[in-house]
């Protein structure tokens, strides 16, 4: 327990160079099929193991040209928002949130940018990644303010000395991709750079609804035009062991131009979004300064800088660029059953662009958090606490969870947070078109708890729960003067729910099931008899995902079902939305040991039902067959 | 105090914070209040008549925060009873003259039955299509400064109010009336249909259909896909209620029976954002101003639909026939993406572009139309992509014979962003959004010009939109709390908040106007 303890103390980048060093580190457990080593599922944050949390092990998909936001919507909890999907915008909602209230972190690095409106999913290459852990709750106590719905953290491959891959794709709607990688190094350091492009002409047919007020009426054929995106990124991440320690650095840059296509009345022929985004994080942990003590410091940047031509605003680029700095000093102290953290950090960010100017604000943060292992290590106890300022806002976030193991595989898990979020530049400053900005605002707060049984053994992971959430002082968009729409602290909401997930390790030589349910209520609980006890728009009530794979590593099949209940377009529950069911389908086959080379082939939406939506009305791709050509020095599926 | 002591203690008191955090909270216009979990308006409300609870008496009315007697009512005895001498068999007459036995009260006379075109109600003599105390039905009593007319509880005037959502009714003096009338999120225009009163609510993209014969609302909903629902305007035209459909860029055809009976696309090419912001009818015509955006290749026209199919028109039958060969169908249908169909009921007859009236940095961006004697008389912003004035607003005029651009008016310098236009014998009048002003033209003019503005500023109209005009006097909404009146000839006459204020957000928005049956 100790040695587990201690791997929740630490950084999560650096533990694994310990453990190569001889050090205490966690153990991932694995399972051996055939010819391929499986990562068993987890159910475990790194940096909140006692949180509701899904881990989304890339390579279970590793082939299957998934984006980022299609990975993150196999998790409960998640209702992801693609806006037409095909390297268009994608945010996620974590129980009931908005996406600004969802922190993103790219290897601890947070994407969220000072301007709000949450992080564009769609601009992380998918071939960089690692596993996904989505943590549910309020987690500003451990991840720091903002995340009031929860946590998408995401973390990229590892380098491995003498390891590489590369993997071209191709198929339906002028679609293509392209990524390789390769690392090398020594025995007490490793580097790795990868580079990816992804494009699409985006050219889908959908049917199109003339008359879409009138009942009964036909629709017709059209084409989704103007819906092109090209995305190119590039990583680099080192580590290896200096002056005693462990140092481990990440770069990353990325950019793309996507067309703006509009929605289905709304159509932008002539609209552009051209975005350019570099982030880098450093890392140095030393332990043993003391007996139980390692001290550790990090640095990270961020830039990201969206130009726009939206005609609507006359057509004229609006360039928007934002930066944020942060450095944090920790201390992860071992004594006797406990875990003892304590964080401090201070951060810049800055914004200036049209319709906003140019503002900037520190950030300072004191964290402390613990994790008591107790009763021989059957309780474990997880105190969280963080006062944080953000420019003129200050607040504090608290955070405690518990698990309890009960008979053999099974626990139990609870947790209550709190936390909030301060107002985006965008919502304090911006200017723009028809909205108004509202420097006047204040915080949005949000108080979470969950409670949920889990079975996490060496047949998978089950797990059951139940959670609530308040937020209080939304920050939601009104009509004001002159049809202009301004911010204000008008919103206070509850959501709540069940969240069940199933991911199994391979049974019966290769087969492995994952599902995904979550059952979301939501009611508005602040405004006038018109919305008073509505349910949130754009909030599905059932959400689910169902996957059946085969793989035994010379071949493998699977088949996906993802089920998006009805969910309201209004606040006043006016305008449904209709439940959308997405089958897709694929194969793999393995064509080469040395190097390993497979081919694979993915149908998405294979019913090809052309009347699919989101939940904002852009209509998404028919059927989409897409070919993966894959090979690499170590593909084993993990 | 033990351990459990203080924990059996402490655990209802969290349960009790948790649950009140978790309390609905129900948020009230300005000038309302929470009364037993509803909004009332404590000014005009007689069952909370300057405060919750406050409830007036029989023939009584709630009167600016106090309860008065009914117009035609006299305060009798010590206690201030209100009673009709005319209809009161407890006080007949006169005050304290009661009626004999069985007797009614009939013209102030004791009388065995009552009158003709009276209805006994209770000893009471009543005429029901005009008593404000058994208006429509016995016992039925109208609001403050309500009229009963043809047995309907009505006002002098109605007003959008878009940011509480609610129809505020007033006097001719802009005074309160009634009781808040309750709508979906964002009423922005009215339309009188029969004795119902449409309300095209735009936040919402639903119609709610107030009846004023003590029957509750009913509503339609208009389930516009499109995640920002715009309905901005409706009107009443042979029967049926139109309603410009902005979000989808289509005229929808409301039957009071049939619910959406037609839907009419207006964009020359699917997918255009057209912005239909206002209409009116020459005969089986329709003129739709497309506002568009800030392209100046869409929208920005007038297109003309014949409407005359409406009237006999039905939904299309999802399970209609398929068309055969050639897209043959039988006769009487015709087919319609691949189905044998009823013909379209209304249908596009031309485009007129207006673009040409705007200046050279502008768009035309056409608002409202109003036709009178054969010309659609259409306002032009003239606005910037970025919402600034181009220049001055402008009139375009489409001969409704020719359906072509006959000529346009310059409004001049004090009319910036023409929204609205109404008529006065011969004199449209244009509200002026960015000026604060109303502008005359003289259609019997030889050549219409822009006459001398009348500020509305000085009354605290900044931003006029809505205009209409009852029984002679012109009103005017805001993108405020106020309405103003104005006479054609002598122009602001007064000016009164008649919107409440959204109290999160602190704005009203007195989005249109309609006089009172």
């Amino acid at each position: 327990m100790r040695t587990r303890l201690a791997a929740c103390g630490a950084i999560a980048l650096v533990l694994p160079a310990l453990a190569r060093a001889g050090e205490a580190a966690p153990v991932e457990p694995t399972v051996t099929v055939g010819e391929i080593v499986v990562q068993l599922p987890r159910g475990e944050a790194q940096d909140d193991p006692t949180a509701s949390a899904t881990v989304v092990e890339a390579g279970r998909y590793a082939g299957e040209a998934k984006t980022v936001a299609e990975l993150v919507g196999t998790a409960p909890g998640v209702v992801v928002r693609q806006y037409g999907g095909l390297g268009q915008l994608a945010t996620v909602s974590i129980r009931g949130s908005t996406s600004d209230q969802v922190t993103v972190l790219l290897d601890g690095l947070p994407l969220n940018g000072p301007a709000g409106g949450g992080v564009d999913l769609s601009s992380i290459p998918p071939e960089w990644i690692d596993r996904i852990e989505v943590v549910r709750g309020a987690e500003g106590a451990h991840y720091g303010a903002g995340a009031l719905g929860g946590v998408v953290n995401i973390v990229t491959r590892r380098p491995q000395a003498g390891a590489w891959s590369a993997q071209a794709a191709g198929g339906s709607f002028s679609t293509g991709e392209a990524s390789a990688d390769g690392a090398v190094g020594g025995e007490r350091w490793a580097a790795m750079g990868a580079l990816s492009l992804d494009s699409t002409e985006g050219d889908f047919g959908f049917l199109y609804d003339p008359q879409p007020t009138l009942p009964g009426n036909a629709l017709v054929p059209m084409v989704r035009g103007h819906n092109a995106a090209q995305l190119g990124g590039a990583l680099a991440r080192a580590r290896g062991s200096v002056a005693g320690g462990v140092a481990d650095a990440l770069v990353e840059l990325s950019g793309g131009r996507r067309e703006l296509p509009g929605t289905l009345y709304d159509m932008t022929p002539r609209d552009f979004e051209d975005d350019r985004r570099a982030g880098a994080i450093a890392r140095f942990a030393r332990p043993g300064v003391a007996p139980g003590l390692t001290l550790s410091g990090e640095l990270g940047a961020r830039y990201d800088g969206v130009v726009t031509r939206l005609q609507s605003l006359g057509g004229d680029p609006l360039d928007q660029s934002g930066a944020s700095g942060t450095a944090a000093l920790k201390a992860a102290w071992l004594a006797g059953p406990s875990a003892l953290e304590a964080t401090l950090s201070t951060g810049l960010e800055g914004l200036a662009g049209g319709g906003m100017g140019r503002h900037d604000r520190p950030s300072f943060a004191g964290a402390l958090s613990d994790e008591l292992a107790l009763w021989g290590g059957r309780l474990r106890l997880a105190p969280a606490a963080r006062v944080e300022s953000v420019g003129a806002f200050s607040g504090a976030s608290g955070k405690l969870g518990a698990g309890l193991a009960l008979w053999g595989p099974l626990r139990a898990r609870a947790s209550a947070g709190r936390t909030f979020r301060a107002p985006s530049f965008a919502e304090l400053y911006l200017e723009q078109g028809l909205v108004q900005p509202n420097p006047a605002l204040q915080p949005e707060t949000g108080w979470s708890g969950d409670a949920a049984l889990v079975a996490d053994g060496a047949l998978g992971l089950a797990s059951v729960g139940v959670f609530s959430t308040l937020y209080r002082d939304l920050i939601v968009y009104e009509t004001a003067s002159f049809q202009r729409e301004k911010p204000f602290n008008d919103g206070k909401a509850l959501a709540r729910g069940v969240e069940a997930e199933l991911a199994t390790a391979p049974l019966f030589g290769g087969l492995t099931a994952g599902a995904a349910y979550t059952f979301l209520d939501t009611a508005t609980l602040r405004g006038d008899g018109t919305v008073l006890g509505k349910a949130l728009p754009h909030r599905p009530r059932h959400v689910a995902f169902l996957r059946l794979a085969y793989d035994r590593g010379v071949a493998g099949v699977h088949a996906e079902a993802q089920y998006v209940g009805a969910q309201w377009q209004d606040a006043e529950n006016l305008r449904p939305v209709p439940a959308a069911l997405l089958v897709s389908a694929g194969a793999s086959l393995r064509i080469a040991r040395n190097p390993d080379l497979h081919l694979h082939v993915e149908v998405k939406n294979l019913l090809d039902d052309r009347t699919l939506q989101d939940g904002f009305g852009n209509p998404l791709p028919g059927r989409m067959v897409l070919v993966t050509v894959r090979a690499g020095s170590t593909y084993d599926g993990t | 105090m033990n351990v459990k002591t203080k924990l059996a203690l402490a655990l209802p008191f969290f349960a009790a914070l948790l649950l009140a955090a978790c309390q609905q909270e129900k948020t009230c216009p300005s000038g309302e209040a929470l009364c037993a979990g509803a909004c009332a308006a404590v000014k005009t409300d007689a069952r909370n008549c300057g405060g919750c609870g406050i409830a007036c008496g029989a023939g009584e009315t709630c009167t600016a925060g106090a309860c008065a007697c009914l117009a035609g009512y006299t305060s009798c005895g010590a206690s201030g009873t209100c009673a009709n001498l005319q209809t009161d068999p407890k006080n007949c007459g006169q005050c304290g003259h009661p009626c004999s036995g069985t007797d009614v009260c009939s013209g102030g006379q004791c009388a065995p039955n009552c009158g003709a075109g009276e209805t006994n109600c209770g000893g009471t003599c009543a005429n029901l299509q005009g008593d404000v105390a058994n208006c429509g039905a016995c016992g039925r009593v109208c609001g403050s400064n309500e009229a009963c007319k043809a047995g309907l509880c009505v006002a002098d005037l109605y007003v959008a109010c878009f940011n509480t959502n609610e129809v505020r009714e007033a006097t001719a003096t802009l005074d309160a009336a009634g009781t808040p009338l309750a709508t979906n999120a964002g009423p922005d225009s009215l339309a009188w249909n029969a004795s119902d009163l449409y309300v095209a609510n735009d936040l919402a993209a639903t119609l709610t259909v107030l009846h004023f014969d003590g029957r509750a609302a009913d509503r339609v909903n208009l389930l516009s896909p499109s995640s920002g629902a715009d309905v901005p305007f409706a009107r009443s035209h042979g029967g049926l209620v139109f309603v410009a459909n902005a979000a989808d860029g289509t005229l929808v055809v409301v039957s009071p029976t049939g619910g959406v009976v037609d839907e009419v696309p207006l964009a020359a090419q699917p997918g255009q954002y057209v912005d239909p912001t206002g209409f009116d009818f020459a005969g089986d015509k329709a003129y739709v101003a497309l506002h568009g955006s800030t392209d100046p290749a869409v929208g920005q026209e007038v297109v003309v639909v014949d409407v005359s199919g409406e009237a006999t028109c039905t939904p299309p039958n999802p399970s209609a026939p398929a068309c055969g060969t050639g897209n043959t169908c039988a006769a009487g249908t015709t087919c319609v993406n691949g189905l044998c169909q009823r013909p379209p009921c209304g249908t596009i007859v031309t485009r007129v572009g207006v673009q040409s009236t705007a200046d050279t940095a502008g768009l035309a961006q056409p608002n409202h139309v109003l036709v009178v004697n054969g010309k659609a008389y259409v306002t032009i912003s003239n606005l910037k992509a970025d919402y600034s004035a181009a220049g001055d607003g402008k009139l375009a005029i489409v001969d409704t014979g020719s359906n072509a651009l006959t000529g346009s008016v310059d409004l001049g310098a004090k009319c910036q962003s023409a929204s609205s236009l109404a008529l006065s014998g011969t004199t449209l009048f244009v509200t002026c959004s960015y000026t604060g002003s109303v502008v005359p033209v003289d259609l019997s003019a030889a050549t219409p010009a822009g006459g001398t503005a009348i500020d509305t500023t000085a009354s605290g109209v900044n931003s006029p939109s809505a205009i209409t005009f009852c029984n002679g006097k012109g009103y005017v909404g805001d993108y405020s709390s106020k309405v103003l009146r104005f006479d054609p000839a002598a122009g602001v006459e007064l000016a009164k908040d008649v919107c409440p204020k959204n109290t999160t957000t602190g704005y009203a928005y007195s989005a249109d106007i309609a006089c009172g049956p």
